[in-house]
């Protein structure tokens, strides 16, 4: 990670960038936290996560592992009595890891999501089948899922072919445009 | 009103039945559905996490497909598909710096956005611009007997809606009702599944799978209704996955809001493509109404 620009910028201005978020608005409520569905999961809370943007602890917040396993769900941004989207920030933590170069505490969930994406820029579709051999490919456990994709494809809820939109590069234009590449 | 449909990616596979009861019903209202061409995928959560420009961008694209091709909204029968267009649509109409940008995006793409197709849920469209009451003229097979629980998860309602609370979503609850069935209030409706982490932290993700289920056992449910592809997908293809961890022997069918409307109006659960489930709604539906 790159210590100077950590010198320069304090880490809440960096996530404000990112996301619009102003995380000092937080008065440490915990309504986040308490209605979060995947909190049992996380190593910091979502209150303990803003209050350690806040506190400028940029090496906590870059390794922790609650913004990958965030299941986006929304509760916290529906319920912040300072109208704070929590879960813009988590969105924004996943980004800062990714500029930074640190390790992302959670590949398999990196893997995921790059798959996902590679997917939308060359066929402008998912095609769920080549989407989970590929993230299984990837580091996503191969072979975990094969009995229930059979009985997928068994019932045509997995398909062989997929279909196609935005072709002659549409897709990959749009991406170029909004930052050429995940942030 | 000419609606433009946007099916998503998961009508071709993972939740064909969606897709084949969301337009045999349609038929049978009367509701006209013609698919916008050349849409593409929303990109849901993960492409929200890796870069938000990007995902109101792709959104941007399919309201701007729907404009040229004449239709006064953008009708979707996936919550997802619906969060990331409504999305697009809330930040062009209402945030300047970012309606700048989607312009750009959309002009080097060579389209022009100009805002003013709707985005709009079929759930929406079919409680309240076709409105419960012509429905019922149309009902012949009351589903009397049913107690189901409507579960609708996040993304109805969260973050921004333009029909249904974030907090106490209601719009199945009222049609259900309409239809005959007993209709179960469960605490965890607008609860998460889990989306599409059940394939990166499973085991976590069982847990809130459990949970829904837990509750729509607890209050007597026959089965949960849904909105959504995912929270299809994840309450019933993965509730053996549930059973073997925890422990328990829920066997809950989870069906599409769109084929029980169908029940009721008549059609047959082939045609709603009712055999496509993994945990079979038969039994119950034998039970209460003969179906």
């Amino acid at each position: 990670m790159s210590a100077v620009k950590q010198e320069q910028k304090c880490l809440a201005h960096a996530i404000q960038e990112y996301c619009g978020c102003n995380v000092f608005v937080c008065y440490q409520c915990g309504r986040c936290s308490a209605g979060c569905p995947v909190a049992f999961a996380f190593d910091w809370q979502p209150r303990q996560l803003i209050r350690l943007i806040q506190l400028d602890r940029w090496a906590d917040v870059l390794a922790a592992h609650t913004p990958w396993l965030c299941a986006s769900c929304l509760t916290c941004a529906a319920r912040c009595p300072q109208g704070l989207d929590v879960a813009k920030v988590m969105d924004a933590i996943r980004m800062l890891v990714r500029q930074e170069g640190c390790p992302i505490p959670e590949p398999v969930v990196e893997a995921f999501h790059t798959t996902f994406l590679d997917m939308i820029r060359q066929r402008g579709r998912q095609h769920e089948l080549s989407l989970m051999a590929r993230f299984k490919l990837r580091g996503g456990g191969l072979g975990k899922d094969v009995p229930l994709g059979v009985r997928m494809l068994g019932k045509g809820k997995l398909r062989l072919s997929g279909q196609r939109a935005g072709q002659g590069g549409v897709l990959a234009r749009i991406f170029a445009q909004a930052g050429g590449k995940p942030k | 009103m000419r609606y433009g449909y946007m099916p998503g990616c998961s009508s071709h596979a993972s939740s064909v039945d969606y897709e084949a009861s969301t337009k045999a019903v349609a038929k049978a209202l009367g509701i006209d559905l013609v698919e916008i061409e050349d849409w593409n995928c929303c990109g849901t959560a993960p492409i929200s996490s890796v870069n938000p420009e990007m995902a109101v961008a792709l959104s941007a694209r399919n309201l701007a497909l729907a404009e040229e091709q004449g239709f006064d909204a953008v009708v979707t029968a996936c919550a997802a598909c619906f969060n990331m267009l409504y999305k697009a649509w809330d930040n062009f109409a209402n945030n300047p710096g970012m309606r700048k940008q989607l312009e750009e995006a959309m002009s080097d793409i060579g389209r022009t956005l100009k805002g003013k197709a709707e985005v709009r849920h079929l759930l929406d469209i079919i409680v309240n611009d076709y409105g419960l009451e012509k429905i019922e003229q149309l009902v012949t097979k009351k589903l009397t007997g049913l107690k189901v629980v409507p579960y609708y998860g996040c993304l109805l309602g969260r973050p921004k809606s333009n029909f249904e609370d974030a907090e106490e979503p209601n719009s199945m609850d009222g049609l259900l009702a309409m239809l005959g069935t007993e209709v179960l209030d469960s605490d965890f409706k607008a609860r998460c599944c889990g989306s599409s982490t059940i394939f990166t932290k499973r085991s976590y993700m069982l847990r809130l799978l459990h949970d829904i289920l837990e509750d729509a056992q607890r209050l007597g449910g026959d089965m949960i209704v849904v909105a959504c592809p995912l929270c299809q997908m994840n309450l019933d293809a993965y509730q053996t996955n549930v059973n073997s961890a925890y422990g328990t022997s829920f066997n809950i069918p989870v069906v599409y809001f769109t084929q029980l409307l169908g029940l009721a109006l008549g059609l047959s659960p082939q045609q709603l493509a009712m055999d496509k489930a993994f945990v079979s709604s038969q039994k119950v539906l034998n039970r209460v109404s003969n179906l």
